[in-house]
């Protein structure tokens, strides 16, 4: 399979990705048009034969760290659509509370430890893969997997603290 | 990754809930957690959670057109530099300096009003929400006195909206500098439990109206807005609804007409 087919082929994934560490669609798919320019223009570092989805993977984590960074001293913007805040909380709420849960709790993990478990079980990259596409130890992996996924049973169960405590 | 028979690590119970142990391991393992149903149970957590991350982000399905915009654009790019390689060559140097000048004042601009009241109504509300004794400059019980003040100092006429409709009283307000250095009033409203949110305003040179935009930082949201030469950020704690309710609230009264005719 060639590199822009490979390319092709994985951009689904990195939507889904840049959907799941941004909450937001339109800057989802500027990270994943960023990310692909790069992966293009930088086509001569790949190493043909090695993966190509966990190269994507880092520059789009790169980029996104990057901008991060650049935002850091601004609150960030919540996509926020009139019509869906109307939508009645109640009805919401029943069947999805668990989700809200999930994704409220999500936010409340730091980014670094939400980017290792999005990797994790969004996109079935191995432990090495992971260390890879974030440029860390595996040993860094799994300890932060380890305190996400505890700290999201603690939210989640109700047990323990609160995930943040208000100052 | 670690000899048969002996307790699975930490790193192996994680590798058993994301599937990724080998079959022969994956079977001990599973055998070891028969016996240990705290680990079972912790284990059941965390594959649930996995169940709701996988349902809260679901496979995109398509490339959104990203792909072929992206091929599209290259092979225009290509076609050309085939077709004008030397001229290129030559035109190279203008267009970087073009467009570095450019993104450079791109960069520069300054965000539009219902960004930046927004960044500073934050701010603001960082810094004297937590107080205590002194959260407001002038009590409600001067309330107007305090309007009267704000709006000869913004030059605007301005009222503190009644937000007694969603259970948040008014408790005073104060003036204060926003990022450009130009005077900006804050408004603090308190409810029964003693929640509070502000409303931060501050001039706008641009009269047209924009949308709501909704902001969180940590424990801090806001919605913010501009309008007839004003721009509102309406701050509070990340409940979306609650503040669209308020926001929506002060909307609506800031366009009724001014009370008295005062100007």
């Amino acid at each position: 399979m060639g590199f822009e087919d490979e390319l092709e082929r994985a951009i689904p994934h990195l939507r889904r990705y840049a959907r799941a560490l941004t909450r937001d669609l339109t800057r989802a798919d500027d990270l994943v048009q960023d990310c692909l320019e790069r992966a293009l223009a930088r086509r001569h570092l790949f190493r043909p034969g090695s993966p190509l989805k966990p190269w994507l993977f880092r520059i789009m984590h790169n980029i996104h760290v990057n901008e991060l960074r650049a935002r850091a001293a601004r609150p960030a913007e919540v996509a926020f659509d009139p019509a869906a805040a109307d939508a009645s909380a109640a009805a919401r709420a029943g069947e999805r509370l668990a989700l809200r849960d999930v994704a409220r709790a999500l936010d409340a993990l730091s980014e670094e430890q939400r980017q290792v478990l999005l990797l994790v079980v969004l996109e079935d990259f191995t432990y090495r893969e992971v260390a890879e596409v974030l440029g860390i130890p595996v040993g860094t992996v799994m300890s932060r997997l380890s305190r996400a996924r505890e700290t999201l049973r603690r939210a989640l169960d109700g047990e323990g603290p609160r995930l943040r405590r208000v100052k | 990754m670690s000899a048969a028979g002996e307790p699975p690590s930490e790193a192996e119970l994680h590798a058993y809930v994301d599937d990724q142990l080998s079959a022969e391991r994956r079977a001990e393992v599973e055998e070891w957690l028969r016996s240990h149903p705290a680990e079972r149970a912790r284990l059941d957590a965390y594959a649930r959670q996995n169940r709701l991350i996988r349902e809260l982000f679901p496979p995109v399905e398509g490339d959104g057109g990203l792909g072929s915009r992206l091929l599209r654009r290259l092979h225009r790019r290509a076609a050309r530099w085939r077709l004008a390689a030397s001229v290129l060559l030559l035109l190279t140097g203008f267009a970087a300096g073009y467009g570095t000048a450019r993104l450079d004042s791109f960069a520069r601009r300054p965000p539009p009003r219902e960004v930046a009241v927004a960044l500073d109504g934050i701010r603001a509300y960082r810094v004297y929400v937590s107080e205590v004794r002194h959260p407001v400059e002038v009590g409600a019980d001067e309330e107007a006195h305090l309007v009267a003040w704000l709006s000869n100092r913004l030059g605007a006429p301005l009222r503190a909206p009644d937000l007694t409709a969603s259970g948040y009283v008014l408790i005073g307000g104060r003036l204060l500098p926003d990022a450009r250095g130009r005077p900006a009033a804050q408004f603090m409203y308190e409810d029964a439990a003693g929640r509070r949110i502000t409303l931060y305003l501050s001039r706008d040179g641009d009269r047209e109206g924009s949308s709501f935009r909704y902001w969180q930082r940590g424990e801090v949201a806001a919605f913010s807005w501009r309008e007839e030469g004003l721009a509102f950020a309406l701050v509070g704690p990340p409940e979306r609804e609650l503040l669209l309710r308020l926001a929506r609230d002060v909307y609506a009264q800031y366009r009724e007409p001014a009370p008295g005719g005062a100007g």
